[in-house]
């Protein structure tokens, strides 16, 4: 959960928040979610929330004719590296989904189509064999093998590269090739989230000979990288832009894109984003932030879709923390979120009240038995009244609730502003702490920095629609378990579903552990909120859908 | 800007004057203005209409005039007078720090070096001139660099950065002072040297000076504005002008202009209180002497 | 002057020098650790003790100061922590456009600053000369921060005259893009510049020689042009030189609200990330364009007003 993107881990969050005031808003949130409920239709799920003020765009018109150059900017800034390993920021996915292919990728429901592996086979549960497709060739025109790929996922499982997704890697015990287009991946135990990585970044093949040219400048702008997708890495000029280009070699004939050429420029400020969006000379953006909807909206440039995402964003209380280790104060903070206010005021209607922090768009299976245990939550709405009683119930507080949120995201600071408020009207004491991206940072990652902290505000996505990614996160000893949470019973039933393969019964053990969880008010969710894009009335073809970070989406730009 | 401005020595003094608001009336504004402001700063809970933290979400973006709102709302639903009149707190009191110290610091040093003369005047002053090498935005940025964001590592940067400007103005009045006649009389009466320099010099420098502190203390404001506007100084959701300016973006964004307009007015009628304040002294000084 | 530029050359040399020890030093001390940054803060224990080790994080201060001023010298600032890449290169690629908005605010400041303060003092006490002031003071008082936030708001946001993002490409469309941000950037400079001429321009005009060509019956306009403005220039330089290093500071407001990623913006970001070398990098280039900007004034200055044969010499 926390994490936003990609990292699946928990420094997702922040990292969007990395950029200066402005950038991320909404980007960060939203990353995954698309996914299961398939981007499009929404309103099949039998809880969909009511849409406010965003209508959600299923279908966009398909593009049928080529397009020379298509602009395209990073809200989130220029990216620090192209290398596919370090694609756990929202900068870097936007291209490289583009340029470096793993061995599936997600469809627009997030179903895993066979990209650079023809197909899969688990001859038991901790084996993966995973056969290669003959044929793909590397830009350069070399032929791609098992070497290359087996070279690119020790990369990532390798401690001084400094991957976020090497925990894909976690628990295996060999990665092996067997002859040119086969490789075997071994774990010692059961892996059940092995399956998605196979399309994250986690499993991207770059040219083994390429990197090791020069392997610290592997994804740097002068070398770039070396993949095999649908576009080749084409300039970099810093603090201007990065050119990526069509291949024209592509291994899948039907996918060769329509646009020649995109450039993505590193714009973080929203005023001027949505100024360069409004005047067309910036085609397109993923994630603009809240406060550029208003101009955005009435511009006539282009329109601004919506689709559910995989984000939600909560509030993950350090539990031990001696202010908020009663129940009843958590309890009362609850009650205190103004989440029907947050989605409509906050978000413009951009996000919906959530009851845990994996709602319906990120059940990618077995959704029947996730749909049975969401329907049992409660949906979660402010009550100042209950508040105001459980407060007095608690007695005296012996600290101020101290609530952590990211400064550099101003949704995020209205939700927390607004708590506070509410919080000052039923007699809780509470201050908040603003966080700079490092600071941010740095609660992921260091109980010191957390130490002054009752709770976190934050936003994260998951990578693939399964909750399985969040739930791991709350187990005793977990590294990302910032929060501190600690059930022996909920850790033996999340390490049970790690290591069942079957989908409905995974999905029961997990809807067990989550009631042990959520009845313990150890987070908040509060909302989820929709991704975005926005694009000229030029072109046509992207589909507002989180897998954009991780699967290509420009390869079906072009014009109207 | 930052601070480079008050690298003049006293001669630039002149050219920094403000002939145009010099007059009576402007000099009455402009404490007339700062006494309203600080008196707002202390008198802060009194008379604020709202809590300056108190969030609406179901009002975000009031524009001014909205009843109970007077300024409007900012992107928070929270009250935009009621911030100013918090905001001047840590405003105010910021840059006041720092020119109390840095000036009290600087004439200390300055003083030293023109009185003593020789090395370690040289020295003194060599220390200065490389520090002038370092624009105070980029001081205090380091400074943040290495004590983290909040209003004491902008503080402390800053201190070091106008340090040099006091220290040096003061020196070079202090040694064109030394020469003159009335130091020697005293010294010849038996005086002690440094009971000359902090008892009969002193108080005759002390004007100028004075009128420096002055226009130091709009230069740190915007400075320290600056760096609450960057995120690197005042931490939100305090109530600070440069963090309203900068919480303000977006509400431009959505056309809502005044939202920064009100802060940002706020910080320039101060800043031009002080420069106004500061040229009037000057201005005394120069009619004293020239009589 | 021979021994006027070597003395220079010498006291900027150990200027520099002592800026590096200090630089480099003080942000030694940072109670952070890099490798938290350098990892996005969400790496294990054994990334990060990998990580470490990879960027030499754990050495000695003495030896990473040799090592580091070693390869200063050789021209390499070290390698950002988080860009992966030199930060020569970072900073390299990132110098044209802020050297061309700083030199771009410079020539608004120079010539607007003289502008307006000839017309002020030529039209001494009249509603021009107040107008003029009257402006000076707010622009003086007017933060960069403020400027640009509205200047973007009204110009770009709303009007669409100017573009808001970027810096734009070839020669034209450059300085049309940087039009709005070197105006940010150059107001408040503006403000007190043309304070400083103006006062300049009033003492010449004061001045016997000025009375004496006007006798000689030069017309006005050549009077103001050969005497009142040459002689006027020298305290503009001055302050000038004084100011554009800070300009290069001051980018780092206005770089980021126009979406430039110039050398300010890299500041920026590079103190959140706490991303040292850039940061030492880019100090040091401050110090040196404020080295440069000074000896090039002191040098131009007995050029620029001949009453001058040499000038004190400042700054080290």
């Amino acid at each position: 959960m926390l994490s936003s993107r990609s990292d699946r881990r928990a420094g997702s969050i922040s990292r969007r928040a990395a950029r200066v005031r402005r950038a991320a808003a909404c980007g960060a949130v939203a990353a995954v979610a698309a996914g299961v409920a398939a981007c499009g239709s929404s309103t099949g799920s039998p809880s969909a929330p009511p849409v406010n003020k965003v209508s959600l765009s299923a279908q966009v018109t398909a593009a049928t004719k080529p397009v020379n150059l298509v602009t395209w900017n990073l809200p989130t800034g220029e990216p620090t590296s192209l290398d596919p390993a370090l694609s756990a920021l929202e900068n870097i996915s936007t291209i490289d989904g583009n340029l470096c292919e793993s061995l599936f990728r997600f469809g627009p429901d997030y179903q895993l189509i066979p990209d650079l592996a023809t197909s899969v086979t688990q001859s038991d549960p901790t084996r993966y064999v995973i056969d290669l497709r003959h044929g793909v060739h590397f830009w350069d025109g070399k032929v791609m093998t098992s070497a290359d790929v087996v070279y690119s996922m020790d990369r990532v499982n390798d401690p001084a590269i400094g991957s976020s997704w090497i925990a894909a890697y976690q628990g295996v015990s060999s990665i092996k090739p067997h002859g040119p287009y086969q490789v075997v991946v071994t774990f010692k135990q059961p892996n059940a989230e092995f399956r998605w990585n196979l399309a994250t970044p986690a499993t991207a093949v770059v040219q083994k000979a390429y990197v090791a040219q020069d392997p610290k400048a592997f994804g740097s702008p002068t070398r770039g990288v070396m993949c095999t997708g649908p576009f080749r890495f084409s300039s970099w000029k810093q603090g201007q832009d990065i050119v990526i280009a069509r291949n024209t070699h592509y291994w899948d004939r039907s996918r060769i894109p329509l646009a020649r050429q995109v450039r993505f420029t590193f714009d973080t400020d929203a005023a001027s984003q949505s100024a360069a969006l409004a005047d067309g000379s910036v085609d397109g953006q993923w994630d603009s932030s809240v406060a550029t909807f208003k101009q955005l909206r009435k511009s006539n440039a282009g329109s601004l879709l919506y689709a559910p995402s995989l984000s939600t964003t909560f509030i993950s209380w350090f539990v031990d923390h001696a202010s908020v280790k009663s129940q009843k104060i958590r309890e009362a903070l609850h009650d205190v979120i103004p989440y029907e206010s947050i989605a409509r005021n906050v978000y413009g209607g951009s996000a919906f009240p959530v009851k845990s922090l994996t709602p319906p768009h990120t059940w990618g299976y077995a959704k029947s038995v996730f749909t049975g245990a969401y329907s049992k939550l409660q949906q979660p709405v402010q009550n100042l009244a209950a508040a105001k009683k459980l407060v007095s119930a608690a007695g005296r507080q012996s600290s101020p609730v101290v609530l952590g949120y990211s400064a550099t995201d101003p949704e995020e600071t209205n939700i927390a502003l607004a708590i506070q408020s509410a919080a000052q009207e039923v007699g809780l004491k509470l201050k908040l702490d603003a966080l700079n991206a490092s600071q941010s940072n740095q609660v992921f990652s260091s109980a010191k920095a957390r130490a002054p902290l009752s709770g976190l505000l934050a936003t994260g996505y998951l990578d693939y629609p399964d909750p399985l990614e969040y739930d791991s996160y709350w187990t005793t000893g977990s590294y990302y378990n910032f929060g501190g949470y600690h059930d022996p019973q909920y850790d033996r039933l999340v390490s049970q579903a790690e290591q069942t393969v079957n989908a409905s019964r995974r999905a029961s053990t997990l809807v067990k552990a989550e009631a042990i969880y959520y009845a313990s008010d150890s987070a908040a969710p509060i909302v989820s909120q929709y991704i975005n894009v926005f694009i000229n009335h030029r072109l046509t073809g992207v589909t507002p859908n989180q897998n954009f970070y991780y699967t290509a989406w420009a390869d079906k730009l072009g014009s109207r | 800007m930052s601070a480079a401005p008050i690298a003049l020595e006293r001669r630039w003094m002149r050219a920094r004057r403000l002939p145009g608001l010099r007059g009576q009336g402007g000099v009455i504004a402009s404490v007339a203005f700062l006494v309203v402001v600080t008196l707002a700063a202390i008198l802060a809970p009194e008379i604020s209409p709202h809590n300056p933290s108190a969030a609406d979400l179901s009002s975000l973006l009031s524009p001014p005039g909205t009843p109970g709102h007077l300024l409007g709302t900012d992107t928070a639903g929270r009250d935009i007078l009621s911030r100013i009149i918090y905001g001047a707190r840590i405003s105010l009191l910021a840059p006041l720090v720092l020119v109390v110290i840095s000036s009290t610091l600087g004439t200390a040093i300055g003083v030293c070096a023109g009185w003593m003369g020789g090395i370690a005047d040289e020295v003194i002053s060599r220390v200065m001139d490389f520090l002038f090498a370092f624009p105070g935005l980029l001081i205090a940025i380091i400074a943040v660099a290495l004590f983290g964001t909040g209003v004491t590592a902008p503080i402390v940067g800053l201190i070091i950065a106008y340090t040099p400007y006091t220290a040096r103005l003061a020196r070079g009045l202090v040694a064109q002072e030394r020469n003159l006649p009335y130091v020697e009389s005293y010294r010849q009466q038996g005086f002690s040297g440094p009971r000359i320099a902090l008892t009969m010099l002193l108080p005759n420098i002390a004007p100028t000076l004075l009128a420096q502190s002055a226009l130091s203390f709009g230069y740190g404001l915007i400075d320290l504005a600056t760096l609450s506007f960057l995120g690197f100084g005042v931490q939100p959701p305090t109530a600070d002008w440069g963090v309203m300016v900068s919480d303000a973006q977006q509400g431009i964004l959505q056309g809502d202009i005044w939202v920064a307009l009100f802060p940002g007015l706020a910080i320039m009628l101060t800043v031009i209180s002080f420069n106004v304040l500061g040229d009037a002294i000057a201005e005394r000084i120069g009619r004293t002497e020239a009589a | 002057m021979l021994r006027f530029c070597a003395r220079r050359l010498g006291g900027s040399l150990v200027t520099l020098l002592i800026s590096s020890f200090l630089i480099f030093g003080s942000l030694y001390l940072v109670p952070g650790d890099p490798a938290v940054y350098l990892a996005h803060g969400r790496v294990t224990a054994p990334q990060l003790a990998a990580l470490r080790r990879e960027y030499g994080l754990g050495q000695p201060f003495f030896e990473r100061y040799v090592h580091w001023l070693f390869g200063l010298v050789h021209g390499n600032l070290g390698e950002s922590l988080q860009y992966h890449e030199p930060a020569a290169r970072l900073i390299g690629s990132r110098l044209a456009v802020t050297g061309t908005l700083v030199a771009y605010a410079a020539v608004l400041i120079i010539l607007g600053g003289l502008a307006l303060g000839l017309l002020g003092a030529l039209r001494r006490g009249t509603l021009v000369d107040r107008g003029v002031l009257l402006f000076s003071s707010a622009a003086t008082a007017a933060p960069a921060f403020l400027t640009v936030v509205l200047l973007l708001a009204i110009f770009s946001v709303d009007l669409h005259w100017f573009p808001a993002l970027g810096a734009g490409q070839g020669f034209g469309d450059r300085l049309w893009h940087l039009t709005l941000p070197a105006v940010g950037l150059a107001l408040s400079a503006v403000g007190l510049i043309t304070r400083v001429s103006r006062t300049a321009f009033l003492d010449s005009l004061r001045r016997e020689h000025v009375e004496v060509a006007r006798s000689r019956g030069l017309s006005e306009r050549s009077v103001i042009r050969r005497h009142v403005v040459r002689n006027s220039l020298g305290p503009v330089a001055t302050m000038t030189g004084l100011v554009v290093a800070t300009l290069v500071v001051s980018t780092t407001v206005v770089e980021s609200a126009f979406g430039i990623n110039g050398i300010g913006s890299l500041l920026d970001s590079s103190v959140q990330t706490l991303d040292y070398p850039v940061i030492q990098a880019i100090s040091l280039l401050v110090v040196v364009v404020f080295l440069v900007c000074n000896t090039a004034v002191d040098l131009l200055y007995p050029f620029i007003d001949p009453r001058v044969a040499s000038w004190r010499s400042r700054a080290a």
